[in-house]
């Protein structure tokens, strides 16, 4: 268990760092120190409901965890992908609560049985980690398929106008934002292990699961962040369609 | 056959046209031509079932197109948009395919997949109508021959190529057009 004083000595690691940006870009100075300043406290705060998660061990705490880190999920995702907000807000929420909730209640009750249980432990964690991932892939997913509808809608309406269904007319645009989501992972998973241990193995190990456990759990991880984050698009595809579209088909900027 | 009946379009607070009657029969080749802005583009939207006359009826053989019908009649359409970057080769009547139309349409840009992948390449020929929004002239007999052969051809051109040798002419500008 680490003490405040381990604590404060682990802060003076940022001594070589902040000695390089002193030295050597003095401007960045603030920047970094306010970067520094604003992770600590976001920390200490996620820190002190994490603590409150597993003290209580409440699964209906665990339910109000998973609401308020999807909105702020969904805030983040929303004002990033520069399509109209709110259009785009209660799908996006309603499609990452769902599939966050189903991949991980999926995860504990069957595939990770009986080691897991309904509890903090698990619940908080694996949680977390796929909300994370469908908020980081599908921002890149959301805004390619708004942004070429927008700026290179032609061939849709080329192909609506040629007697396809809706669902093919979009396909185009559907392909180009899985690519785009699933482009950055797949270089990365194909490196993965190689050169670097991922943080979230490295998460594992020192959670205390022996090495081969650790190895099993993430690549289960891996797999449900993929799912979690193609069925969040495709949910907030579906339930955005009414919304992004008039009653002719044609998308509304 | 493709009608309209006291059709009455706005756009950006700008009336393109009102009270339009025209009727583009099978076998003839119809023209919308007009100075650039008038609304011809905004009228093939309008065939196509992209865009709803404010008031007015459109109708396919006597069928009234809709937001619900729409997809139906537009799998007896073949259209060929506007925007086009890429110069396409001419085809021939009987043997047209829309090969040479979706070509331009594989975005670089966005990377989109070529359109033949989302669907089937339909032979213009086996459509009833076509539409046809500012043609290059390379494709003027394959329309016109198309036509000739029973298809209700709409073309909407400044293109002298295209008015000349058009069956009928639908001029817009300034609110009213005029047929011939």
């Amino acid at each position: 268990m680490l003490s405040y004083l381990n604590m404060l000595l682990g802060l003076l690691l940022l001594i070589v760092p902040g000695y390089m940006v002193y030295a050597y870009d003095r401007q960045a100075l603030p920047k970094a120190a306010l970067a520094v300043a604003r992770m600590l406290v976001q920390l200490s705060v996620m820190g002190a409901c994490l603590w409150a998660l597993y003290r209580f061990d409440n699964i209906w705490l665990c339910l109000v965890w998973l609401v308020v880190i999807v909105v702020a999920a969904t805030f983040l995702l929303v004002s990033r992908t520069h399509y109209r907000s709110g259009v785009l807000f209660l799908p996006v929420c309603t499609a990452m609560m769902v599939s966050v909730l189903a991949v991980s209640l999926f995860l504990i009750f069957v595939v990770l049985r009986p080691a897991a249980s309904m509890s903090a432990r698990w619940f908080v964690p694996i949680t977390g980690v796929l909300t994370a991932h469908a908020l980081m892939l599908n921002i890149p997913a959301l805004r390619t398929y708004y942004e070429s509808l927008r700026q290179d809608g032609q061939p849709y309406l080329t192909l609506l106008g040629n007697g396809a269904s809706r669902r093919a007319a979009l396909a185009p645009y559907f392909t180009r934002a899985l690519r785009s989501m699933m482009v950055p992972g797949m270089a990365s998973l194909s490196a993965m292990g190689l050169f670097v241990m991922p943080m979230l193995l490295s998460g594992l190990l020192l959670g205390g699961l022996g090495a081969v456990e650790s190895v099993l759990v993430f690549v289960l991880l891996t797999m449900a962040c993929m799912t979690t984050s193609i069925l969040t698009l495709v949910l907030t595809l579906v339930l955005a369609d009414r919304r992004s579209f008039n009653r002719q088909g044609q998308f509304l900027c | 056959m493709l009608e309209l009946k006291d059709a009455s379009l706005t756009l950006g607070g700008r009336q393109l046209f009102e009270k339009l009657s025209m009727m583009a029969p099978s076998g003839q080749m119809t023209c919308i031509t007009g100075p650039e802005g008038c609304g011809k583009t905004a009228l093939v939207q309008v065939m196509l079932g992209f865009l709803l006359p404010d008031e007015g009826l459109v109708s396919i053989d006597g069928e009234l197109l809709t937001p619900q019908s729409a997809p139906t009649f537009r799998r007896l359409m073949a259209y060929l948009p506007q925007k086009r970057e890429v110069t396409i080769t001419p085809v021939e009547a009987d043997t047209s395919g829309l090969e040479a139309v979706w070509a331009p349409f594989v975005s670089r840009q966005y990377e989109l997949t070529p359109i033949e992948e989302h669907l089937e390449v339909t032979p213009m020929a086996s459509k009833p109508i076509i539409i046809a929004d500012d043609p290059d002239t390379l494709l003027l007999s394959a329309l016109k021959s198309l036509a000739a052969g029973g298809h209700t051809v709409v073309v909407a051109s400044r293109r002298e190529e295209y008015t000349n040798l058009s069956d009928k002419i639908i001029m817009l500008g300034n609110h009213d057009a005029v047929i011939s």
